[in-house]
């Protein structure tokens, strides 16, 4: 919408005084990136020759024109407020020649617009590899506000980040803010890292912190509910997936690549720098060694890095969410390395002459190159079908085996065959770690890939009903029907969002409609696990629907129901709408992915979410074909599951006391991130 | 009546010849609803009982305080006849030393002067050793800031946990710091203050009986930190954090404002306020500020203007979230204060060393102290001379009584190496009002941590003895939540004291027979030596008061405990609430080791 404005801007700064004078130049298209300087890992490693050379690098950030100083653009805006020091600090303007001659401000610790340009470029690199994997625009959680009784729902445009919000080792993403927060302290003295003690350690100036940060965000943009921690794997999950993002985003980086290929000679599995998460922040809070090692640690007696073993039983016992989370990273890290092998055992085979014996001595820079380059793929890939995953599952209580589920069919249906064997490494991984779905016969990957719906008996018909009608008109709005129409993708974002908004409550309605004259408890009960029948005054009405009812099935079906809160009556309103179950479609998607084939997958993705009377939630994400409206999957949460209701309850019980923090202020709400980052459990 | 019952078996015990070291061991937890007394009595053959209290304190933000610790301190006047062999104070938090406080004057003169103290342990932390006094003062410093701070901006659940090292209405004599340094002048032969890990403690005339100090612990442990490796703290580093915080939070104090807090030189700086606030800072300051802004200050303002105070961006302002740190903090307190906790390990000697039962006391001891427990080891000279190493572990493992830290909160009782390890654990006490807890903060206090309580129900087959429920009741109101580990032990039980003791008891009265006599005071663990003749006269009155007691319902108030764990069936145990009411006065547990 403010598409004009942004033009004029980014026009103003490139012509400087004379404005008025006509312009003889060639008419420029815009640059695919602007390079900003910054760390590539964080400020700790430039003072150690080893790793000096590497430090600093180029981030290619997709260019965007600027609305100002700050950074302000299209998807963030920092704000460098200080209240800690009672102060401000200027914001910096990307957009000056100056600053843009030189690709930016150069890494420094003492500059906060470095700071600034920091955050900026990380969190845009972030955001871009996210919108490559799921192939559409990303939107921040959008802001709920209650006005006379009232809900409302409004739209976030940008990601606030503050880099210097807060005195204390932490850093979190506050989902009620929708902002990040980073602080700085002073750091831990300590013989072994490479700190100034008393220096001050900077969160904003870690690439991992800010990755890891803007991985919440939008995490919590597409998932809400994922905050609640209903069972142990949820918040683990956030965590997890964080660092995921943060670790393989590093693997973008060449340069860093071919050093440490050259420097573990091709072994990634050795210690190095790409593997460790946060370096300077775990360093200086006074734990040797990364923050969150995603493959191994230092020994607590020696201070001597050991990989990490895995540990089938760890998961039963682990429950504080980062360690918990660092299993998931681990898994997700050793499938990685398969993989990686598997691509390199040709050339590991033509260097060494057959031998698989590598010469002594540095690896020819030919080799290291093509050993990167293969890095880089496995780690692009890993990526994007961790990123991928997402889209596949429940929008409600997610666990680790649901997630190993949802990365088997997010392959599965872009790869349909497996040659390279990515899926197997990541059913490997998983379950020598022991993370295994529940509800799966064996660990193979027929049987891992979300259950297809074969006889989707009427469902088919219904969804073919509002195909032709909403989805069509979703499907519609999100293609380019004409050269003068810009397509889905090229939008706004606020479009689309008030345009989902919308299409969403259509859906509702659609929904309601359609399943108003089914039999609840016969069929989609198990298909989505959900309650979306209207409530008994319809029989009333409709004595003739009454009777399709045996008395003892609809006896059981008004128990549960009865458990779930009912639309309220509206005047004017014909009674079909007006007694429905209430359920929320939160989240209505249109997938569009490329597979390596070239044919064009594309898919609705719909979640719905129930919750009952006492809290506890359902959930349920169909998966439609957007070509031939076929339910393809109906990855469910059943709002009835008594032993998920136990084990919830269980759970939360532990939750409840089970830090200092919890024992008397019980479990925080409002910041859910911030506690996770600072008060560390026992 | 109960009392005479238990001076019958005492008696009975005094006169055996063979158990000269053999004790019959009450512990007395005094309902104190949240907050710790526990008086445990040692009676021997050998010597007079020896009374050693732990603690008395009641949480500062309860109703009753004056009345009750009045009642409480007048109990152990009685009991003990006015004079405590030995008083162990555990750590300086109001829930444990308030009944010594001159706040409540009407108990104090109890103190002063109809109880004599003999001794007085502490931890080291109290002592005057450096660097105890150093971290004293720092301790209280922060709290006054966070006080401060909590006040300024209205954390009121925040605050009402500082109220554990009492809130300031008190005035300086009734400060716990007063109340501490009364405490250390109380004692009639002197106080001592104990270092973890030394040669195990000794009191002379009380044989067979080690006291073995576990923590706190050095510096460095008392907040949850683990140290490793090659790697040295500074003196009061972990404070660093809280420094920079307060210079920041706490701008009149100006001596410690310098420069070097702010994260980024001068220049950088475009301040917040107005001129009206510059006036209050120290001169640099000022100075610093005077210096003109710049055109580039005055867009950045403007962008501030806009971007960050505009009416329609304050929702996401961050002015205060930084001083969330401050609940960090306090918890930080807190914690540091509960894991300087004197932990004791009680251990009884027998005949074979191996089954030396141990009675243990941590305190609030917290994670920090608990993990550094491991560190230790003693070597212990036997009876024949040889020696023996005794592990911390060790101990934990015979442990059968354990006095559970902090009310049952999550983080004072660890489950690896501690709970986990207690293998042969009989009996637990917590020193908690659950409706109280529940009621402090805005969400309600943990205390007892549910899970928590399941394991120690679990571990002890349902012996946890809490000051507001007490026993299990035999209707199984009291019992929060229904385990098969419980549901079992009750019908046990059930079964044991109604039916079986019951018809033990008619038969008895039916033949009054001796021999039958002897079966069953061996059973019940009422041990008697057959040099007694038992006359009809004994056996008389003791089946009046046997009868007395049944007739009264007093199943409801005396549970005979069994033991069946095979290596500690020699103990024999009785669980009483004195008086039988909803809010007794105290808990007594009796054991005879």
């Amino acid at each position: 919408m403010n598409c004009a404005n942004l033009h004029k801007g980014g026009s103003t700064m490139v012509s400087t005084g004379k404005a008025k004078k006509p312009s003889h130049r060639p008419k420029l298209t815009p640059p695919v990136y602007r390079y900003l300087r910054g760390y590539a890992f964080d400020p700790t490693l430039s003072i150690d020759l080893d790793t000096a050379a590497i430090n600093e690098l180029l981030f290619p950030i997709k260019w965007e024109d600027l609305e100002g100083p700050g950074p302000i653009g299209e998807y963030l805006e920092v704000i460098d407020i200080d209240p800690a020091s009672k102060c401000m600090y200027a914001p910096v303007d990307l957009n000056d020649p100056y600053i843009l001659a030189q690709n930016g401000l150069p890494p420094s610790e003492g500059n906060p617009q470095f700071h600034q340009q920091m955050v900026y470029a990380v969190a845009m690199l972030t955001i871009s590899n996210f919108e490559r994997a799921l192939g559409r625009k990303v939107l921040w959680a959008s802001r709920f506000t209650t006005r006379m009784f009232e809900y409302k729902n409004s739209y976030v445009q940008r990601l606030r980040i503050y880099p210097h919000a807060l005195r204390q080792a932490n850093a979190y993403y506050s989902p009620v803010k929708k902002a990040l927060l980073f602080g700085y302290f002073p750091a831990v003295p300590s013989q072994r890292g490479m700190h100034l003690p008393g220096g001050t350690v900077f969160t904003c100036l870690s690439h991992d912190i800010i990755a890891h940060e803007t991985s919440h965000a939008l995490l919590d943009g597409m998932y809400r509910r994922f905050v609640e921690p209903s069972n142990p794997d949820v918040r683990a999950f956030h965590e997890a997936f964080a660092d995921i993002v943060a670790l393989f985003q590093r693997f973008s980086f060449p340069d860093v690549l071919r050093h440490q290929i050259a420097l573990t000679r091709g072994d990634l599995a050795a210690e190095n720098l790409l593997g460790q998460l946060a370096q300077q922040f775990g360093q200086s809070t006074g734990k040797y060694g990364a923050l969150r090692d995603a493959i191994g640690k230092a020994d607590k007696d020696t201070g001597k890095w050991e990989p990490l073993k895995p540990d089938p039983n760890a998961l039963e016992t682990t429950l504080e969410p980062h360690e918990r989370g660092a299993i998931l990273v681990a898994a997700v890290f050793d499938a990685f390395l398969t993989i990686y092998k598997s691509r390199i055992a040709d050339l590991l085979r033509i260097a060494s002459n057959g031998t698989g014996v590598l010469p002594n001595g540095a690896l020819h820079p030919d080799l290291v190159n093509r050993l990167a380059d293969e890095a880089a793929k496995a780690a692009r890939h890993v990526l994007q079908v961790s990123i991928r995953a997402l889209d596949y599952l429940a929008p409600v209580d997610v666990t680790f085996g649901e997630y190993l589920r949802a990365i088997i069919t997010a392959d599965y249906d872009v790869v349909p065959d497996d040659d390279l064997g990515y899926r197997i490494a990541f059913i490997e991984a998983f379950r020598r770690r022991g993370i295994y779905p529940r509800d799966v016969r064996s660990l193979s990957v027929d049987s891992l890939r979300w259950n297809e719906i074969d006889e989707p008996i009427g469902l088919r018909m219904k969804f073919e009903r509002i195909g032709t009608s909403l989805l069509q008109s979703f499907l519609q709005a999100s293609q380019p029907t004409s050269e003068t129409e810009v397509s889905w993708d090229a939008k706004d974002r606020q479009t689309i969002f008030y345009e989902t908004k919308r299409l969403r409550r259509e859906l509702n309605r659609a929904l309601r409609k359609l399943f108003i004259s089914q039999r609840d408890d016969d069929e989609q009960l198990p298909i989505t696990g959900l309650l979306l029948t209207t409530n008994n005054q319809v029989f009333d009405k409709k004595p003739w629907l009454k009777a399709l009812f045996r008395r003892v099935r609809r006896r059981m079906y008004l128990e549960k129901r009865s458990h779930i809160y009912c639309k309220k009556r509206a005047p004017g309103k014909s009674y079909k709408q007006e007694y429905c179950l209430r359920f929320e479609v939160h989240t209505l998607r249109l997938a569009e992915r490329v597979t390596p084939d070239g044919n064009l997958l594309r898919q609705f993705l719909i979640g719905i979410v129930q919750t009952r009377k006492d809290g506890f939630r359902g959930g349920c994400t169909l998966i439609i074909d957007a070509d031939t409206y076929d339910l393809r999957y109906a990855i469910k949460k059943s709002v009835w599951s008594e032993s998920r209701q136990r084990r919830e309850d269980d759970y939360r019980a532990y939750v409840a006391g089970s830090s200092n923090y919890a024992t008397f202020f019980g479990e925080s709400s409002n910041e859910p991130f911030a506690l996770l980052h600072s008060q560390q459990e026992n | 009546m109960f009392e005479r019952l238990r001076s019958r078996v005492r008696r009975v015990r005094r006169v055996s010849p063979q158990a000269s070291q053999g004790y019959f061991l009450k512990i007395r937890m005094y309902n104190m609803r949240l907050g710790d007394c526990f008086l445990l009595t040692f009676a021997s053959a050998t010597r007079p009982d020896f009374h050693l209290l732990i603690d008395c304190g009641m949480h500062q933000r309860l109703g009753d305080k004056a009345d009750r610790l009045k009642r409480v301190v007048e109990d152990i006047r009685d009991t003990t006849n006015g004079r405590i062999d030995l008083l162990v104070i555990t750590h300086e938090h109001y829930d444990h030393i308030s009944g010594f406080s001159a706040e409540f004057p009407q108990v104090r003169k109890i103190w002063d002067e109809e109880i004599t103290i003999d001794k007085v342990w502490m931890a080291w932390t109290e002592g005057n050793d450096d660097p105890a006094p150093a971290l004293r003062r720092e301790r209280k410093a922060k709290t006054e800031r966070l006080r401060a701070i909590l006040k300024a901006t209205n954390t009121t659940d925040a605050l009402e946990l500082l109220d554990f090292g009492g809130n300031e209405d008190l005035t300086d004599d009734e400060s716990l710091a007063a109340t501490m340094d009364y405490l250390k002048s109380i004692a009639r032969t002197g106080t001592q203050f104990h270092f973890p890990g030394k040669a195990p403690l000794t009191i002379p005339g009380l044989d067979g009986i080690r006291f073995y100090v576990l923590g706190p612990p050095a510096t460095a442990d008392l907040l949850d930190q683990e140290p490793n490796a090659g790697e040295a703290y500074e003196e009061g580093t972990p404070l660093s954090l809280a420094q920079t915080f307060f210079t920041a939070a706490l701008p009149e104090t100006s001596d410690e404002f310098a420069l070097n807090d702010y994260p980024f030189a001068t220049k950088h700086r475009i301040d917040l306020y107005t001129t009206e606030y510059r006036y209050h800072e120290s001169d640099e300051v000022s100075e610093r500020m005077s210096v003109e802004e710049t055109e580039e200050h005055r867009k950045a303002r403007w962008f501030f203007h806009e971007r960050y105070n505009a009416q329609a961006e304050r929702w996401r302002q961050i002015d205060n979230d930084w001083l969330e740190a401050a609940i960090g903090l306090v918890l930080e307190e807190v914690e540091i204060t509960n894991n300087t906790s004197l932990a004791l390990a009680i251990e009884f000697i027998a005949d074979q060393p191996i089954t030396d039962p141990v009675i243990l006391f941590p305190g609030d001891a917290q994670a920090g102290n608990w993990r550094s427990w491991r560190n230790h080891n003693w070597t212990i000279r036997g009876s024949n001379g040889q020696k023996d190493e005794v592990s911390a572990a060790a101990l934990l493992e015979r442990t059968i009584f354990y006095k559970v830290g902090h009310h049952g909160s999550h983080n004072a009782t660890r489950s690896r190496d501690g709970l986990d390890s207690m293998g042969n654990l009989m009996v637990a006490m917590i020193p908690v009002e659950q409706k109280f807890a529940l009621k402090q903060g805005k969400k309600g206090w943990k205390m007892p941590f549910g899970p928590l309580y399941k394991v120690l129900l679990k571990k002890t087959g349902g012996r946890v003895i809490r000051a507001d429920q007490g026993w299990l009741d035999h209707d199984g109101k009291h019992i929060l939540f229904s385990s098969t580990a419980v549901a079992d032990f009750r019908k046990q039980q059930q079964a044991f004291t109604d039916v079986e003791f019951k018809a033990h008891l008619e038969a008895l009265f039916a033949k009054d027979d001796k021999a039958e006599w002897n079966t069953f005071l061996n059973k019940y663990g009422i041990r008697t030596d057959d040099d007694i003749e038992w006359e009809p006269r004994h056996v008389l009155r003791f089946r009046d008061e046997v009868a007395q007691f049944m007739g009264a319902g007093a199943e409801r108030f005396l549970q005979e405990i069994s033991l069946s764990k095979t290596e500690w069936e020699r103990f024999r145990g009785m669980v009483q609430r004195v008086p039988d009411s909803s809010d007794p006065l105290y808990y007594e547990f009796a054991l005879s080791l």
